[in-house]
This record gives structure tokens, sequence and C-alpha cells, in this order.
């Protein structure tokens, strides 16, 4: 197999995350550690509200179990184990990363990405079946839920798609070296959208 | 830790949470009466976050900072829970009787 080409800027930016990647605050983290950290905070609260809402409600509502049972649970069970999959990818791609592998982080960078758009694939595929049967956000409290939850928890993937995106177009060009730290922190950011899944599925899908 | 033992770290981390991803689904074909069910599936997606959370985000190497700032949204989610049960209460007696 042919040995991938070390980072250029691996060992002159060990840290770097950018322009704010230098050591900014009193506890030694870098400012964009502390940054997504304080993002995934802020996004705990969002989901939580969510989940505690959707939890209380659906005690107050068994005939919501009805409702379930219109869900594609293949679908969900696939779209799980897409996102497990995309998350390790991210996870090579940042140990790659770390060990200067600059093709290594390319190729599983794009893998987290494809399995990010297939992950998408198959959500739409479940909202048109959904729409097909009449199912649609104003069909009921169940139905609001589903897909205020499922669109916010897509809207991350989206988003986290365009940061790993970014940064794969920067290290095809050579030129992650200044942002590689970058790589690590969407990883983070991707592994956070992976525990809401893990929550939103059993949820949804899978609550007798 | 260098990046072999931490890829092979990830490997086995994600064999586990592919088994309990699976596993969880398996649970709801068992027929298991409906606490049962829910507290377990629970249960998978608790240990599923939490390996995720402390390995692939690295939580358990990060200072305690980082673990204040994460445990303020989750007291503000206990807190959002405790508000909500007034209001669950008046709309469904059976919801009290499920505790009492």
């Amino acid at each position: 197999m042919e040995k991938s080409a070390s980072l250029p800027l691996t060992q002159a930016y060990p840290t770097n995350e950018g322009p704010c990647g230098h050591n900014s605050s009193p506890a030694g983290l870098t400012a964009g550690r502390l940054g997504i950290w304080a993002l995934i905070a802020s996004e705990i609260v969002l989901f939580a509200g969510l989940f505690g809402s959707f939890i209380l409600m659906r005690m107050i509502n068994p005939q919501w179990a009805e409702e379930v049972s219109h869900l594609n649970l293949k679908a969900g069970t696939l779209n799980s184990l897409v996102l497990l999959i995309s998350n390790f990818f991210m996870m090579k791609a940042s140990s790659s990363v770390t060990a200067g592998k600059a093709n290594d982080v390319k190729k599983y960078l794009f893998l987290t990405m494809v399995m990010g758009v297939l992950f998408l694939c198959v959500k739409a595929f479940e909202y048109t079946a959904e729409f097909a049967h009449g199912e649609y956000p104003t069909s009921g409290g169940f139905w609001a839920f589903y897909f205020l939850m499922t669109g916010i928890h897509a809207t991350h993937i989206i988003g986290g798609l365009v940061a790993m995106g970014l940064l794969w177009v920067r290290a095809v060009k050579g030129t992650l070296g200044p942002m590689q730290g970058r790589v690590a922190l969407t990883g983070i950011y991707w592994s956070f959208v992976e525990v809401v899944w893990i929550f939103l599925f059993p949820m949804l899908y899978l609550l007798a | 830790m260098n990046s072999n033992t931490s890829v092979n770290n990830h490997s086995a981390i994600f064999s586990v949470l592919v088994l309990l991803a699976l596993s969880a689904v398996g649970i709801t074909f068992l027929h298991l009466p409906v606490v049962s069910n829910n507290l377990a599936v629970f249960a998978v997606a608790t240990v599923m976050a939490g390996l995720v959370f402390f390995q692939y985000m690295d939580l358990k190497s990060e200072g305690k900072l980082i673990y204040w700032i994460m445990i303020i949204p989750f007291v503000l989610f206990g807190i959002l829970l405790v508000l909500f049960i007034p209001d669950v209460c008046h709309y469904s007696i059976d919801f009290l009787k499920r505790f009492f």
C-alpha cells in the first residue's frame, strides 16, 4: 500500500485551529476547543428541551403508540448504523491529522461526508413515504414533534457537512496545515450530532 | 496516546456501539412490559452516549472547566422537567396514578 504523504505543516502547527488556535484561556484551552464545548452545551439545552417535552407529552398521549407504528424502523436502524460508521470515519480523519497522514485525512473526511449524505437520503426517503401516507407536521402532536426534532437534527447534519466540506477542500488543495486542528473540533461536533441521534432514534422508533 | 492505539481504540468503541445499537432494536422484539422495554432502551442509549462523549469526544481528558460547561445544561434540563410536571399532571390524572 502506498504510504500516506505527511501534512506539510503538522510539525510547525501542532495544535493549530486557525487564527484563534493559540492557548487563549486561563484554563489552557484553545479558543476553538472552548468554543465547540460551549456550542455543544447550548445545543444540549435545545435538544434536552425538545426531548423532555416529547417524553412528557408521550406519557400523557398513549395513543401516540399507533402513530409510532407508521414509522419505518428499518430505515431508522439503517440511519443509526450509517451515522455510527460516519462518526468512525471522522475519528479516523482526526487520528490521521495527529499522525500527519494527509492522504488519509482527505479520504476519511470524504467518506464521512458520503455517509452523512447517505443519512440525509434515507431521511428524505422516510419523509417522502410519510408524506405519501398523508402524515405532515400538521397531522397531530406526534408528527409535529417528529418532523421538528428530525428536521433540526438533519439541519445539524447539513451544518456538519458544510464544515467538513470546507476542511476537505483545504485538504485537497494542501492548505489544511494551518487549520488542521479544526478537523478534531469538527469531529467533536459530529460526535455530538451522533449522540443526539442515539437518543432521538429510541425515543421516536423504539419506545413501547 | 499514540495514533495506532487511538485508531485501535476507536475501532473497538465502534464495534461496541454497533452491537449496542442493534441490541436496542432487538430489545423491542422481546415484547417486554412497557416500563421495562423503555428503561432498557434508554439504558442502552445512555451507555452509547457515554461512550461517544468520553471516548470519541475525548471528554475524559478535558479539564474541569469543560465538565462545568457540560453540567450546566443538564441542571437546566432537570429544572425544566420539574417545571413540566404540574402541567402534565393537570392534563392527566392517569399520569399521577403511574407513580402513586
